[in-house]
């Protein structure tokens, strides 16, 4: 009896529960409600099997909003559109989401339609969603509203995201089809105006390639170039110390093998080398003068070989080249799709 | 220039690892009005373009498309009404972009896209129309054309489809390529064998049916 008594209560658990409890979840980034194992440097997301990782770039204390800048990687990033494997949006990235304070997306689909006594357009804007700066895509469904004949707009303008993560979107007359998002914590995306801000008036704001701060602080600078993009911060001394993220063209090319779904071929521009100055690693060796101090001896780190000159900086392969069979670098690579031809 | 044109022929589409084989059915009227149909064991789609609007049809569903759809939907397999569509359009914009190398031969590569300049209403489906054109440096027929599909904007997905010709054959006056391959996004997808060609066949309009949808 009290087993039928527990089917029954985790029956009617499971159906009176939201739906979004219920839902699959199948984006990237950290979705709500859902399951990850972290492997220390990664975390993969058990249900769709995206890894995630996040590689800490500059760092730096502000008023009411210190900047912390990460380069985040999301390894799911194929769709199935139309019966042919695409990359997700956005477009180009490949799955690399440079430091930022998340972007807005939308779908416009426009038709004709009467306009007093002559034909004009009903563009309907609809799908948005806002990624984080994680890569975490928080749909918000409910904002759809159409521009009919390029003067009237109607429909839902704001909503909160369906996931319940608190963020709330919002196409203002102003940015419309753009929109401002707002964190659950106040603070404020405006796009694409690259501000943040948050309920006592500190912000960030991002003007070319300086990141300035509330107190005028230019904390950051985000230089791209053709092969490589270079992030630039002020440490104890003052000067700039530059952190170099080095890109590549790959040859790419799916092979899922699902039944009717074309594979992807193209080229790719990915990172494959982020350079670090060794003043951000280094921290000092521990010498016996240490012992007498008063203070505990600092975390044990490598010493420098006495016969080395420590690297200038360090670098960190992001792509290993794969040998071919003639010996040289191939730059060919083919993947599979974790969760199958969905 | 024909008045309208009829093709049929064989189609053996690659998708994925599904390997299928089927019939095809080109008609075009004039310069603005397409219609491509293939029948294959799984499926029957047809896309129909007729003066600015589109609709496509697949196991006898049609739906009407987006106008930014429709500004890539005129088929390109019978090149000449195509090209000819472009060159008589005056709010064409042309750009040489360079001569190149393909194997062993030079091709001459154009851009053209429609500008939309006498309708300022329409302006906004001008990226949407962007094409690139291949010519044989010496015979002049096109070989390759190449533009992108979205059905909308902002966040759409693109879709790269390339369309190669060879083995033209004269009928009349004019060269039709009996042999068509489509590429999406790179990957070989159909190729297309053009069995019989008519032409000014007497198409008339009905010929290509497009309803506006429910606006």
């Amino acid at each position: 009896m009290k087993k039928i008594a527990l089917v029954l209560a985790l029956l009617i658990a499971f159906v009176l529960a939201p739906s979004h409890l219920q839902a699959q979840n199948t984006g990237t980034g950290l979705p709500s409600f859902s399951s990850f194992t972290s492997g220390g440097f990664d975390t993969v997301n058990n249900q769709n099997l995206n890894v995630l990782f996040s590689i800490p770039l500059i760092s730096s204390a502000g008023r009411g909003m210190p900047l912390n800048l990460s380069l985040t990687y999301n390894s799911l990033v194929y769709q199935n559109y139309q019966n042919s494997w695409l990359p997700a949006a956005p477009i180009g990235a490949w799955g690399w989401f440079m430091p930022g304070s998340g972007y807005v997306s939308y779908t416009s689909q426009t038709t004709v339609t009467r306009c007093g006594l002559q034909w004009g357009n009903q563009t309907t804007y609809s799908n948005y969603t806002f990624t984080d700066i994680l890569g975490t895509v928080h749909p918000v469904p409910s904002v759809t509203f159409t521009h009919f004949c390029n003067s009237l707009w109607s429909g839902t303008f704001a909503g909160t995201a369906s996931d319940n993560s608190g963020y709330y979107l919002n196409a203002t007359a102003a940015v419309r089809p753009s929109a401002v998002v707002t964190a659950p914590n106040g603070a404020e995306s405006l796009n694409p105006l690259n501000t943040m801000a948050d309920t006592n008036g500190n912000y960030i704001t991002v003007s070319g390639t300086n990141w300035t701060d509330s107190v005028g602080n230019i904390a950051a600078k985000i230089i791209s170039g053709s092969g490589s993009t270079q992030f630039q911060f002020l440490d104890g001394s003052g000067n700039y110390q530059t952190i170099t993220l080095k890109y590549q063209s790959y040859s790419i090319k799916t092979n899922f093998a699902c039944s009717g779904v074309t594979e992807y071929t193209g080229t790719a521009n990915l990172p494959y080398e982020l350079d670090i100055p060794q003043a951000e690693l280094s921290s000092r060796a521990w010498t016996p003068s240490d012992a007498s101090a008063k203070l505990p001896p600092p975390p044990p780190v490598v010493a420098p070989h006495p016969a080395h000159t420590p690297p200038a900086s360090l670098t960190l392969l992001l792509i290993k080249p794969k040998a071919s069979s003639t010996g040289t670098a191939s730059s060919l690579r083919s993947v599979s799709h974790p969760t199958g031809c969905s | 220039m024909p008045s309208d044109s009829v093709a049929t022929g064989s189609v053996v589409v690659v998708a994925g690892s599904l390997t299928t084989s089927g019939t095809v059915r080109i008609l075009t009227r004039g310069t603005d009005q397409t219609l491509e149909q293939l029948s294959l064991p799984q499926s029957t789609v047809a896309t129909i373009y007729s003066r600015g609007t589109a609709n496509a049809t697949t196991n006898g569903t049609t739906e009407s498309l987006p106008l930014e759809r429709t500004a890539s939907c005129q088929s390109p397999a019978f090149p000449l009404p195509f090209i000819a569509a472009a060159l008589a359009n005056p709010d064409e914009a042309i750009q040489y972009v360079a001569l190149e190398t393909s194997g062993q031969s030079l091709l001459q590569h154009i851009r053209i896209w429609n500008t939309y300049n006498s309708n300022s209403v329409l302006q906004f489906l001008s990226d949407f129309t962007t094409t690139d054109i291949w010519l044989d440096s010496s015979t002049s027929l096109p070989r390759t054309v190449s533009f992108t599909r979205r059905d909308g904007g902002g966040a759409s997905p693109k879709t790269l489809l390339t369309v190669s010709y060879s083995n033209f054959q004269k009928t009349g006056v004019v060269l039709y390529p009996n042999s068509i391959q489509v590429s999406i996004n790179g990957t070989p997808w159909a190729a297309i064998t053009i069995q019989s060609v008519s032409l000014n066949t007497g198409l008339t309009g009905a010929d290509f049916p497009v309803t506006q949808g429910d606006n």
